[in-house]
Protein backbone atom coordinates (compact mmCIF):
# COMPACT_ATOMS: atom_id res chain seq x y z
CA UNK A 1 0.00 0.00 0.00
CA UNK A 2 3.06 2.26 0.18
CA UNK A 3 2.68 2.76 -3.59
CA UNK A 4 -0.72 4.36 -2.95
CA UNK A 5 0.82 6.75 -0.41
CA UNK A 6 3.62 7.66 -2.84
CA UNK A 7 1.18 8.61 -5.60
CA UNK A 8 -1.08 10.53 -3.19
CA UNK A 9 1.96 12.34 -1.79
CA UNK A 10 3.09 13.38 -5.28
CA UNK A 11 -0.43 14.47 -6.24
CA UNK A 12 -0.95 16.53 -3.09
CA UNK A 13 2.53 18.03 -3.32
CA UNK A 14 1.76 19.30 -6.81
CA UNK A 15 -1.74 20.44 -5.88
CA UNK A 16 -0.30 22.24 -2.82
CA UNK A 17 2.39 24.08 -4.78
CA UNK A 18 -0.25 24.98 -7.39
CA UNK A 19 -2.58 26.39 -4.71
CA UNK A 20 0.23 28.41 -3.06
CA UNK A 21 1.29 29.79 -6.45
CA UNK A 22 -2.27 30.66 -7.44
CA UNK A 23 -3.12 32.55 -4.25
CA UNK A 24 0.33 34.19 -4.12
CA UNK A 25 -0.07 35.50 -7.64
CA UNK A 26 -3.69 36.52 -7.20
CA UNK A 27 -2.88 38.46 -4.04
CA UNK A 28 -0.03 40.28 -5.74
CA UNK A 29 -2.13 41.26 -8.75
CA UNK A 30 -4.91 42.49 -6.44
CA UNK A 31 -2.50 44.48 -4.27
CA UNK A 32 -0.94 46.12 -7.29
CA UNK A 33 -4.35 46.97 -8.76
CA UNK A 34 -5.59 48.42 -5.47
CA UNK A 35 -2.36 50.40 -5.07
CA UNK A 36 -2.78 51.96 -8.50
CA UNK A 37 -6.53 52.58 -8.11
CA UNK A 38 -6.17 54.06 -4.64
CA UNK B 1 26.52 2.22 -41.88
CA UNK B 2 23.37 0.74 -40.26
CA UNK B 3 19.82 2.15 -40.24
CA UNK B 4 20.34 3.71 -36.77
CA UNK B 5 23.44 5.61 -37.96
CA UNK B 6 21.56 6.88 -41.02
CA UNK B 7 18.66 8.08 -38.81
CA UNK B 8 21.01 9.92 -36.47
CA UNK B 9 22.96 11.45 -39.35
CA UNK B 10 19.82 12.67 -41.13
CA UNK B 11 18.42 14.20 -37.91
CA UNK B 12 21.69 16.06 -37.24
CA UNK B 13 21.69 17.46 -40.80
CA UNK B 14 18.08 18.65 -40.25
CA UNK B 15 18.97 20.49 -37.02
CA UNK B 16 22.00 22.10 -38.69
CA UNK B 17 19.85 23.26 -41.63
CA UNK B 18 17.27 24.81 -39.31
CA UNK B 19 19.95 26.59 -37.29
CA UNK B 20 21.56 27.93 -40.51
CA UNK B 21 18.17 29.34 -41.49
CA UNK B 22 17.59 30.92 -38.05
CA UNK B 23 21.12 32.38 -37.91
CA UNK B 24 20.17 34.85 -40.67
CA UNK B 25 17.75 36.51 -38.26
CA UNK B 26 20.36 37.30 -35.59
CA UNK B 27 20.91 41.06 -35.56
CA UNK B 28 22.27 41.93 -32.11
CA UNK B 29 23.21 40.64 -28.63
CA UNK B 30 19.56 40.69 -27.57
CA UNK B 31 18.63 38.28 -30.39
CA UNK B 32 21.69 36.12 -29.81
CA UNK B 33 21.48 35.75 -26.04
CA UNK B 34 17.81 36.12 -25.12
CA UNK B 35 16.00 35.48 -28.44
CA UNK B 36 14.96 39.14 -28.66
CA UNK B 37 12.94 38.68 -25.40
CA UNK B 38 10.02 37.79 -27.60
CA UNK B 39 9.55 34.01 -27.29
CA UNK B 40 5.98 32.69 -27.05
CA UNK B 41 4.71 30.20 -24.44
CA UNK B 42 5.16 27.05 -26.53
CA UNK B 43 8.84 27.82 -27.31
CA UNK B 44 9.64 28.56 -23.65
CA UNK B 45 7.91 25.36 -22.50
CA UNK B 46 9.51 23.30 -25.31
CA UNK B 47 12.97 24.58 -24.50
CA UNK B 48 12.53 24.00 -20.75
CA UNK B 49 11.46 20.41 -21.38
CA UNK B 50 14.28 19.79 -23.87
CA UNK B 51 17.01 21.34 -21.73
CA UNK B 52 16.11 19.26 -18.64
CA UNK B 53 15.40 15.96 -20.36
CA UNK B 54 18.66 14.91 -21.95
CA UNK B 55 20.72 11.79 -21.65
CA UNK B 56 20.01 12.06 -17.91
CA UNK B 57 16.44 10.87 -18.54
CA UNK B 58 17.13 8.24 -21.18
CA UNK B 59 20.30 6.83 -19.64
CA UNK B 60 20.76 7.73 -15.95
CA UNK B 61 17.12 7.80 -14.72
CA UNK B 62 16.12 4.90 -16.97
CA UNK B 63 19.05 2.89 -15.56
CA UNK B 64 17.88 3.57 -11.99
CA UNK B 65 14.36 2.40 -12.83
CA UNK B 66 15.67 -0.72 -14.56
CA UNK B 67 17.78 -1.55 -11.48
CA UNK B 68 14.74 -1.31 -9.20
CA UNK B 69 14.41 2.30 -8.02
CA UNK B 70 11.31 3.33 -9.94
CA UNK B 71 9.53 4.68 -6.87
CA UNK B 72 12.56 6.76 -5.79
CA UNK B 73 12.90 8.27 -9.27
CA UNK B 74 9.19 9.03 -9.60
CA UNK B 75 8.99 10.76 -6.19
CA UNK B 76 12.09 12.80 -7.09
CA UNK B 77 10.50 13.87 -10.39
CA UNK B 78 7.16 14.59 -8.71
CA UNK B 79 8.84 17.06 -6.37
CA UNK B 80 11.12 18.41 -9.11
CA UNK B 81 8.34 19.37 -11.53
CA UNK B 82 6.68 21.56 -8.90
CA UNK B 83 9.74 23.81 -9.39
CA UNK B 84 8.37 24.91 -12.74
CA UNK B 85 5.22 26.31 -11.17
CA UNK B 86 6.76 27.74 -7.99
CA UNK B 87 9.88 28.89 -9.85
CA UNK B 88 7.94 30.77 -12.54
CA UNK B 89 5.63 32.51 -10.04
CA UNK B 90 8.12 33.29 -7.25
CA UNK B 91 11.35 33.84 -9.22
CA UNK B 92 11.02 33.65 -13.00
CA UNK B 93 8.78 36.67 -13.54
CA UNK B 94 10.98 38.87 -11.31
CA UNK B 95 13.97 37.72 -13.32
CA UNK B 96 12.17 38.60 -16.57
CA UNK B 97 11.22 41.98 -15.05
CA UNK B 98 14.83 42.82 -14.20
CA UNK B 99 15.57 43.24 -17.92
CA UNK B 100 18.99 41.56 -17.91
CA UNK B 101 20.75 39.15 -20.28
CA UNK B 102 22.00 36.63 -17.70
CA UNK B 103 21.25 35.52 -14.12
CA UNK B 104 24.64 36.70 -12.73
CA UNK B 105 23.69 40.13 -14.13
CA UNK B 106 20.40 39.85 -12.20
CA UNK B 107 22.35 39.36 -8.95
CA UNK B 108 24.55 42.34 -9.81
CA UNK B 109 21.57 44.59 -10.51
CA UNK B 110 19.62 43.46 -7.43
CA UNK B 111 22.51 43.80 -4.95
CA UNK B 112 24.44 46.54 -6.78
CA UNK B 113 27.55 44.36 -6.55
CA UNK B 114 29.85 43.38 -9.40
CA UNK B 115 31.74 41.04 -7.00
CA UNK B 116 28.54 39.02 -6.60
CA UNK B 117 28.09 38.93 -10.37
CA UNK B 118 31.66 37.65 -10.84
CA UNK B 119 31.16 34.91 -8.24
CA UNK B 120 27.81 33.87 -9.76
CA UNK B 121 29.42 33.81 -13.24
CA UNK B 122 32.24 31.51 -12.14
CA UNK B 123 29.73 29.17 -10.50
CA UNK B 124 27.51 29.25 -13.61
CA UNK B 125 30.40 28.39 -15.93
CA UNK B 126 31.74 25.55 -13.71
CA UNK B 127 28.35 23.91 -13.14
CA UNK B 128 27.15 24.31 -16.71
CA UNK B 129 30.41 22.92 -18.07
CA UNK B 130 30.15 19.92 -15.69
CA UNK B 131 26.63 19.32 -16.91
CA UNK B 132 27.67 19.75 -20.56
CA UNK B 133 30.41 17.18 -20.03
CA UNK B 134 27.91 14.65 -18.66
CA UNK B 135 25.62 15.24 -21.64
CA UNK B 136 28.48 14.83 -24.12
CA UNK B 137 29.56 11.60 -22.44
CA UNK B 138 25.99 10.35 -22.70
CA UNK B 139 25.69 11.27 -26.40
CA UNK B 140 29.09 9.65 -27.13
CA UNK B 141 28.11 6.45 -25.31
CA UNK B 142 24.78 6.32 -27.16
CA UNK B 143 26.21 6.96 -30.63
CA UNK B 144 29.11 4.59 -30.13
CA UNK B 145 26.87 1.76 -28.89
CA UNK B 146 24.44 2.21 -31.75
CA UNK B 147 26.75 2.84 -34.69
CA UNK B 148 29.78 0.82 -33.59
CA UNK B 149 31.96 3.86 -34.36
CA UNK B 150 34.75 4.76 -31.92
CA UNK B 151 33.56 6.75 -28.85
CA UNK B 152 35.99 9.61 -29.52
CA UNK B 153 34.82 9.99 -33.13
CA UNK B 154 31.22 10.05 -31.92
CA UNK B 155 31.81 12.82 -29.39
CA UNK B 156 33.72 14.87 -31.98
CA UNK B 157 30.80 14.57 -34.44
CA UNK B 158 28.10 15.38 -31.86
CA UNK B 159 30.12 18.23 -30.35
CA UNK B 160 30.66 19.72 -33.82
CA UNK B 161 26.90 19.59 -34.46
CA UNK B 162 25.72 21.21 -31.23
CA UNK B 163 28.56 23.75 -31.23
CA UNK B 164 27.72 24.78 -34.80
CA UNK B 165 24.00 25.11 -33.96
CA UNK B 166 24.73 27.23 -30.89
CA UNK B 167 27.42 29.44 -32.42
CA UNK B 168 25.45 30.07 -35.61
CA UNK B 169 21.98 30.75 -34.30
CA UNK B 170 22.36 31.61 -30.58
CA UNK B 171 19.37 31.44 -28.25
CA UNK B 172 16.96 32.09 -31.11
CA UNK B 173 18.06 28.88 -32.84
CA UNK B 174 18.41 26.97 -29.58
CA UNK B 175 14.77 27.75 -28.67
CA UNK B 176 13.48 26.55 -32.05
CA UNK B 177 15.67 23.44 -32.34
CA UNK B 178 15.02 22.61 -28.65
CA UNK B 179 11.27 22.70 -29.20
CA UNK B 180 11.53 20.59 -32.38
CA UNK B 181 13.77 18.09 -30.58
CA UNK B 182 11.32 17.99 -27.64
CA UNK B 183 8.55 17.12 -30.11
CA UNK B 184 10.76 14.43 -31.69
CA UNK B 185 11.70 12.69 -28.45
CA UNK B 186 8.24 13.06 -26.92
CA UNK B 187 6.60 11.46 -29.95
CA UNK B 188 9.28 8.77 -30.20
CA UNK B 189 9.03 7.89 -26.52
CA UNK B 190 5.23 7.76 -26.37
CA UNK B 191 4.92 5.52 -29.44
CA UNK B 192 7.84 3.30 -28.37
CA UNK B 193 6.55 2.78 -24.83
CA UNK B 194 3.16 1.68 -26.01
CA UNK B 195 4.80 -0.59 -28.58
CA UNK B 196 7.03 -2.16 -25.90
CA UNK B 197 4.04 -2.77 -23.63
CA UNK B 198 2.04 -4.16 -26.59
CA UNK B 199 4.84 -6.68 -27.10
CA UNK B 200 4.32 -7.88 -23.51
CA UNK B 201 0.54 -8.20 -23.94
CA UNK B 202 -0.54 -4.63 -23.19
CA UNK B 203 0.20 -2.15 -20.40
CA UNK B 204 -1.65 -3.92 -17.57
CA UNK B 205 -0.39 -7.35 -18.54
CA UNK B 206 3.20 -6.04 -18.62
CA UNK B 207 2.79 -4.48 -15.14
CA UNK B 208 1.28 -7.80 -14.05
CA UNK B 209 4.31 -9.76 -15.34
CA UNK B 210 6.61 -7.55 -13.25
CA UNK B 211 4.37 -7.50 -10.16
CA UNK B 212 3.53 -11.20 -10.01
CA UNK B 213 7.11 -12.41 -10.41
CA UNK B 214 8.76 -12.59 -6.94
CA UNK B 215 12.14 -11.84 -8.55
CA UNK B 216 10.98 -8.57 -10.11
CA UNK B 217 8.00 -7.36 -8.06
CA UNK B 218 10.16 -5.12 -5.82
CA UNK B 219 11.34 -3.12 -8.83
CA UNK B 220 8.13 -1.07 -8.90
CA UNK B 221 7.21 -1.39 -5.22
CA UNK B 222 7.16 1.73 -3.02
CA UNK B 223 10.52 0.89 -1.42
CA UNK B 224 12.23 -0.38 -4.57
CA UNK B 225 14.65 -3.28 -4.84
CA UNK B 226 16.55 -3.33 -1.56
CA UNK B 227 20.30 -3.04 -1.90
CA UNK B 228 20.35 -1.42 -5.35
CA UNK B 229 20.39 2.07 -3.80
CA UNK B 230 20.04 1.69 -0.02
CA UNK B 231 19.25 -1.29 2.19
CA UNK B 232 15.77 -0.23 3.31
CA UNK B 233 12.68 1.03 1.50
CA UNK B 234 12.44 4.09 3.77
CA UNK B 235 16.00 5.10 2.85
CA UNK B 236 15.22 4.65 -0.85
CA UNK B 237 12.17 6.89 -0.52
CA UNK B 238 14.25 9.33 1.54
CA UNK B 239 16.69 9.51 -1.38
CA UNK B 240 13.80 10.38 -3.71
CA UNK B 241 12.54 13.14 -1.41
CA UNK B 242 16.00 14.63 -0.72
CA UNK B 243 17.03 14.62 -4.38
CA UNK B 244 13.57 15.87 -5.33
CA UNK B 245 14.05 18.91 -3.07
CA UNK B 246 17.57 19.51 -4.40
CA UNK B 247 16.41 19.27 -8.01
CA UNK B 248 13.40 21.42 -7.24
CA UNK B 249 15.85 24.13 -6.18
CA UNK B 250 17.79 23.54 -9.38
CA UNK B 251 14.63 23.77 -11.48
CA UNK B 252 13.68 27.06 -9.83
CA UNK B 253 16.91 29.01 -10.24
CA UNK B 254 19.42 27.09 -12.37
CA UNK B 255 20.81 28.99 -15.36
CA UNK B 256 19.72 26.27 -17.80
CA UNK B 257 16.10 26.55 -16.65
CA UNK B 258 15.57 30.09 -15.35
CA UNK B 259 17.43 31.64 -18.31
CA UNK B 260 14.48 30.56 -20.50
CA UNK B 261 12.38 33.12 -18.61
CA UNK B 262 14.66 35.90 -19.86
CA UNK B 263 13.67 35.00 -23.42
CA UNK B 264 9.92 35.10 -22.75
CA UNK B 265 7.71 37.65 -24.51
CA UNK B 266 6.34 38.88 -21.17
CA UNK B 267 5.72 37.76 -17.58
CA UNK B 268 2.47 36.05 -18.53
CA UNK B 269 4.41 33.83 -20.94
CA UNK B 270 6.77 32.86 -18.10
CA UNK B 271 3.86 31.72 -15.92
CA UNK B 272 1.84 30.04 -18.68
CA UNK B 273 4.79 27.90 -19.79
CA UNK B 274 5.06 26.40 -16.27
CA UNK B 275 2.17 23.88 -16.16
CA UNK B 276 3.01 22.66 -19.68
CA UNK B 277 6.65 21.99 -18.73
CA UNK B 278 5.68 20.36 -15.41
CA UNK B 279 3.12 18.03 -17.00
CA UNK B 280 5.25 16.87 -19.93
CA UNK B 281 8.43 16.40 -17.91
CA UNK B 282 6.61 14.21 -15.40
CA UNK B 283 4.79 12.15 -18.02
CA UNK B 284 7.94 11.59 -20.08
CA UNK B 285 9.91 10.52 -17.00
CA UNK B 286 7.07 8.19 -15.99
CA UNK B 287 6.91 6.60 -19.45
CA UNK B 288 10.69 6.23 -19.79
CA UNK B 289 10.91 4.80 -16.25
CA UNK B 290 8.13 2.29 -16.90
CA UNK B 291 9.68 1.28 -20.25
CA UNK B 292 13.01 0.67 -18.51
CA UNK B 293 11.26 -1.38 -15.80
CA UNK B 294 9.53 -3.51 -18.46
CA UNK B 295 12.81 -4.34 -20.16
CA UNK B 296 13.33 -6.58 -17.09
CA UNK B 297 10.70 -8.93 -18.55
CA UNK B 298 12.77 -9.54 -21.68
CA UNK B 299 16.28 -9.10 -20.30
CA UNK B 300 16.90 -8.77 -16.55
CA UNK B 301 20.67 -9.23 -16.94
CA UNK B 302 21.95 -6.16 -18.80
CA UNK B 303 25.63 -5.63 -17.97
CA UNK B 304 25.44 -1.85 -18.07
CA UNK B 305 21.99 -0.61 -17.10
CA UNK B 306 22.56 2.85 -18.63
CA UNK B 307 22.16 1.10 -22.02
CA UNK B 308 18.62 -0.04 -21.15
CA UNK B 309 16.77 2.28 -23.56
CA UNK B 310 19.35 1.67 -26.28
CA UNK B 311 18.88 -2.09 -25.82
CA UNK B 312 15.10 -1.67 -25.94
CA UNK B 313 15.33 0.39 -29.15
CA UNK B 314 17.46 -2.22 -30.88
CA UNK B 315 15.81 -5.39 -29.55
CA UNK B 316 12.19 -4.72 -28.63
CA UNK B 317 11.06 -2.32 -31.34
CA UNK B 318 10.65 -2.71 -35.09
CA UNK B 319 13.67 -1.21 -36.86
CA UNK B 320 11.89 1.95 -38.03
CA UNK B 321 10.59 2.71 -34.55
CA UNK B 322 13.96 1.85 -33.01
CA UNK B 323 15.60 4.38 -35.33
CA UNK B 324 13.01 6.99 -34.33
CA UNK B 325 13.52 6.37 -30.59
CA UNK B 326 17.31 6.47 -30.83
CA UNK B 327 17.08 9.63 -32.92
CA UNK B 328 14.80 11.02 -30.20
CA UNK B 329 17.33 10.14 -27.46
CA UNK B 330 20.06 11.82 -29.52
CA UNK B 331 17.80 14.87 -29.95
CA UNK B 332 17.30 15.01 -26.16
CA UNK B 333 21.08 15.01 -25.64
CA UNK B 334 21.83 17.59 -28.34
CA UNK B 335 19.03 19.91 -27.23
CA UNK B 336 20.38 19.98 -23.66
CA UNK B 337 23.93 20.49 -24.92
CA UNK B 338 22.95 23.51 -27.06
CA UNK B 339 21.27 25.12 -24.03
CA UNK B 340 24.32 24.66 -21.81
CA UNK B 341 26.79 25.84 -24.42
CA UNK B 342 24.79 28.96 -25.22
CA UNK B 343 24.62 29.74 -21.49
CA UNK B 344 28.37 29.41 -21.04
CA UNK B 345 29.02 31.71 -24.01
CA UNK B 346 26.50 34.22 -22.75
CA UNK B 347 27.95 34.25 -19.21
CA UNK B 348 31.55 34.64 -20.40
CA UNK B 349 30.75 37.36 -22.94
CA UNK B 350 28.32 39.40 -20.86
CA UNK B 351 29.42 38.87 -17.26
CA UNK B 352 33.11 38.05 -17.39
CA UNK B 353 34.43 40.05 -20.33
CA UNK B 354 32.16 42.87 -21.49
CA UNK B 355 28.58 44.10 -21.76
CA UNK B 356 26.09 44.39 -24.65
CA UNK B 357 27.11 45.58 -28.12
CA UNK B 358 27.89 43.71 -31.30
CA UNK B 359 31.34 42.74 -29.96
CA UNK B 360 29.63 40.75 -27.25
CA UNK B 361 28.18 38.34 -29.86
CA UNK B 362 31.65 37.76 -31.32
CA UNK B 363 33.13 37.15 -27.86
CA UNK B 364 30.21 34.84 -27.00
CA UNK B 365 30.84 32.78 -30.15
CA UNK B 366 34.59 32.56 -29.45
CA UNK B 367 33.89 31.56 -25.82
CA UNK B 368 31.54 28.82 -26.95
CA UNK B 369 34.18 27.45 -29.35
CA UNK B 370 36.85 27.56 -26.61
CA UNK B 371 34.64 25.86 -24.01
CA UNK B 372 33.66 23.20 -26.57
CA UNK B 373 37.36 22.45 -27.08
CA UNK B 374 37.97 22.09 -23.31
CA UNK B 375 34.88 19.92 -22.80
CA UNK B 376 35.95 17.76 -25.76
CA UNK B 377 39.36 17.12 -24.18
CA UNK B 378 37.73 16.23 -20.85
CA UNK B 379 35.23 13.93 -22.58
CA UNK B 380 38.05 12.15 -24.45
CA UNK B 381 39.67 11.51 -21.06
CA UNK B 382 36.23 9.97 -20.36
CA UNK B 383 35.85 10.35 -16.61
CA UNK B 384 33.41 7.71 -15.34
CA UNK B 385 29.85 8.19 -14.15
CA UNK B 386 27.56 10.46 -16.13
CA UNK B 387 25.19 10.69 -13.17
CA UNK B 388 27.88 11.97 -10.79
CA UNK B 389 28.77 14.93 -13.02
CA UNK B 390 25.11 15.69 -13.57
CA UNK B 391 24.42 15.74 -9.83
CA UNK B 392 27.55 17.77 -9.15
CA UNK B 393 26.38 20.58 -11.45
CA UNK B 394 22.84 20.52 -10.08
CA UNK B 395 23.88 20.32 -6.44
CA UNK B 396 26.26 23.27 -6.67
CA UNK B 397 23.60 25.49 -8.23
CA UNK B 398 21.07 24.52 -5.56
CA UNK B 399 23.55 25.27 -2.75
CA UNK B 400 25.06 28.45 -4.14
CA UNK B 401 22.17 30.18 -5.86
CA UNK B 402 18.81 29.05 -4.51
CA UNK B 403 18.77 30.70 -1.03
CA UNK B 404 20.25 33.93 -2.42
CA UNK B 405 17.84 34.03 -5.39
CA UNK B 406 14.75 33.59 -3.21
CA UNK B 407 16.02 36.03 -0.55
CA UNK B 408 16.74 38.59 -3.27
CA UNK B 409 13.00 38.83 -3.92
CA UNK B 410 11.37 38.11 -0.57
CA UNK B 411 13.78 39.41 2.07
CA UNK B 412 14.01 43.06 3.03
CA UNK B 413 17.02 42.40 5.26
CA UNK B 414 19.38 40.52 2.95
CA UNK B 415 22.45 42.58 2.06
CA UNK B 416 25.05 42.36 -0.69
CA UNK B 417 27.62 41.04 1.81
CA UNK B 418 25.17 38.40 3.07
CA UNK B 419 24.35 37.35 -0.50
CA UNK B 420 28.04 37.18 -1.51
CA UNK B 421 29.27 35.15 1.46
CA UNK B 422 26.15 32.96 1.49
CA UNK B 423 26.72 32.09 -2.17
CA UNK B 424 30.45 31.51 -1.66
CA UNK B 425 30.01 29.27 1.40
CA UNK B 426 27.14 27.35 -0.24
CA UNK B 427 29.29 26.70 -3.32
CA UNK B 428 32.48 25.74 -1.47
CA UNK B 429 30.81 23.53 1.14
CA UNK B 430 28.91 21.51 -1.46
CA UNK B 431 31.77 21.31 -3.97
CA UNK B 432 34.40 20.27 -1.41
CA UNK B 433 32.10 17.75 0.31
CA UNK B 434 31.11 16.15 -3.00
CA UNK B 435 34.73 15.80 -4.11
CA UNK B 436 35.86 14.54 -0.67
CA UNK B 437 33.10 11.93 -0.49
CA UNK B 438 33.87 10.75 -4.01
CA UNK B 439 37.63 10.48 -3.45
CA UNK B 440 37.30 8.74 -0.09
CA UNK B 441 34.38 6.63 -1.36
CA UNK B 442 32.34 7.41 1.76
CA UNK B 443 28.67 6.47 1.94
CA UNK B 444 26.67 9.04 3.93
CA UNK B 445 23.12 8.58 5.19
CA UNK B 446 20.64 10.11 2.79
CA UNK B 447 19.77 13.02 5.14
CA UNK B 448 23.44 14.11 5.12
CA UNK B 449 23.43 14.70 1.36
CA UNK B 450 26.06 17.43 0.64
CA UNK B 451 23.48 19.49 -1.29
CA UNK B 452 21.31 19.83 1.82
CA UNK B 453 24.34 20.72 3.94
CA UNK B 454 25.44 23.27 1.33
CA UNK B 455 22.01 24.93 1.21
CA UNK B 456 21.88 25.04 5.02
CA UNK B 457 25.38 26.60 5.21
CA UNK B 458 24.36 29.18 2.59
CA UNK B 459 21.22 30.12 4.55
CA UNK B 460 23.06 30.41 7.88
CA UNK B 461 25.80 32.61 6.42
CA UNK B 462 23.23 34.66 4.48
CA UNK B 463 21.27 35.40 7.68
CA UNK B 464 24.28 36.01 9.96
CA UNK B 465 26.24 38.25 7.57
CA UNK B 466 23.09 40.17 6.55
CA UNK B 467 22.32 40.83 10.22
CA UNK B 468 25.85 42.25 10.67
CA UNK B 469 25.61 44.59 7.68
CA UNK B 470 23.11 47.17 6.42
CA UNK B 471 20.91 47.32 3.36
CA UNK B 472 21.93 50.35 1.29
CA UNK B 473 19.45 52.77 -0.28
CA UNK B 474 20.31 51.59 -3.80
CA UNK B 475 19.73 47.93 -2.82
CA UNK B 476 16.38 48.95 -1.36
CA UNK B 477 15.46 50.75 -4.59
CA UNK B 478 16.58 47.77 -6.69
CA UNK B 479 14.27 45.46 -4.72
CA UNK B 480 11.36 47.91 -4.87
CA UNK B 481 11.78 48.06 -8.65
CA UNK B 482 11.56 44.26 -8.84
CA UNK B 483 8.41 44.14 -6.73
CA UNK B 484 6.52 46.65 -8.88
CA UNK B 485 4.47 44.94 -11.60
CA UNK B 486 4.96 46.86 -14.87
CA UNK B 487 1.89 48.60 -16.26
CA UNK B 488 2.16 46.54 -19.46
CA UNK B 489 1.61 43.32 -17.46
CA UNK B 490 -1.62 44.48 -15.82
CA UNK B 491 -4.18 44.23 -18.65
CA UNK B 492 -7.12 42.58 -16.88
CA UNK B 493 -7.88 40.05 -19.65
CA UNK B 494 -4.23 38.87 -19.62
CA UNK B 495 -4.21 38.69 -15.80
CA UNK B 496 -7.35 36.52 -15.67
CA UNK B 497 -6.00 34.30 -18.47
CA UNK B 498 -2.74 33.82 -16.57
CA UNK B 499 -4.60 33.04 -13.32
CA UNK B 500 -6.54 30.38 -15.26
CA UNK B 501 -3.21 28.83 -16.33
CA UNK B 502 -2.03 28.73 -12.71
CA UNK B 503 -5.32 27.05 -11.74
CA UNK B 504 -4.41 24.62 -14.53
CA UNK B 505 -1.27 23.71 -12.59
CA UNK B 506 -3.52 22.46 -9.75
CA UNK B 507 -5.30 20.31 -12.34
CA UNK B 508 -1.87 19.01 -13.43
CA UNK B 509 -1.37 17.70 -9.87
CA UNK B 510 -4.74 15.94 -9.92
CA UNK B 511 -4.11 14.42 -13.37
CA UNK B 512 -0.64 13.20 -12.39
CA UNK B 513 -2.03 11.56 -9.24
CA UNK B 514 -4.66 9.71 -11.30
CA UNK B 515 -2.08 8.70 -13.94
CA UNK B 516 0.02 7.13 -11.18
CA UNK B 517 -3.00 5.41 -9.62
CA UNK B 518 -4.40 4.05 -12.89
CA UNK B 519 -1.19 3.08 -14.65
CA UNK B 520 1.02 2.04 -11.73
CA UNK B 521 -0.52 1.59 -8.29
CA UNK B 522 -3.83 -0.17 -8.99
CA UNK B 523 -2.53 -2.68 -11.56
CA UNK B 524 0.55 -3.34 -9.41
CA UNK B 525 -1.48 -4.01 -6.25
CA UNK B 526 -4.01 -6.06 -8.22
CA UNK B 527 -1.42 -8.41 -9.74
CA UNK B 528 0.77 -8.60 -6.64
CA UNK B 529 -1.92 -9.43 -4.07
CA UNK B 530 -5.05 -10.54 -5.89
CA UNK B 531 -4.16 -12.27 -9.12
Amino acid sequence: MGELLVSIFIGFWLIGTGVISYFGLKKEFQKEKEGRDG
Amino acid sequence: MNAYSVGMFVSMVCYLTISAFVSRKIKDANDFYVAGKNAPTYLIAGSMIASLLGTGLFMADAAMCYEGNFSSVIIMIGILVSAYIVGAVFFGRYLRRSNVLTIPEFFEKRFCSSALKNLASVIAVITTAAYLLSILQGIGTLMSAVTGVNYNVCIIISLSVFTTITIASGSQGVLITDTLMALVFTGALVVSVFFITYKFGGWYHAVGLIASNPLSSDIISWGGKLGSLYDTGVQNLGWGIVYGLVWMSVGMVSPWQASRYLMAKNEHTVIRSAPISAFFIFILEFLAGMAAVMVNIANPYLKDSSYVMIWASMNLLPKVLGVVLLTGILAAGISSATTYLSLIGSTIANDMIQHGSRGSVRIGRLSMAAVSGIVLMLAIANPPSIRWFMHLGGSIIACAWMPVAIASIFSRRVTKAGAYYGMLVGFLSCFCLKIFINIKNIELPVYLEPSLIGMLCNMIVLIVVSSLSNVTEEEKRAREYLLRIPETELASCEVSKTLRWVRGSIVVGVVIMFVLLIFWVLPYLHYKYMA
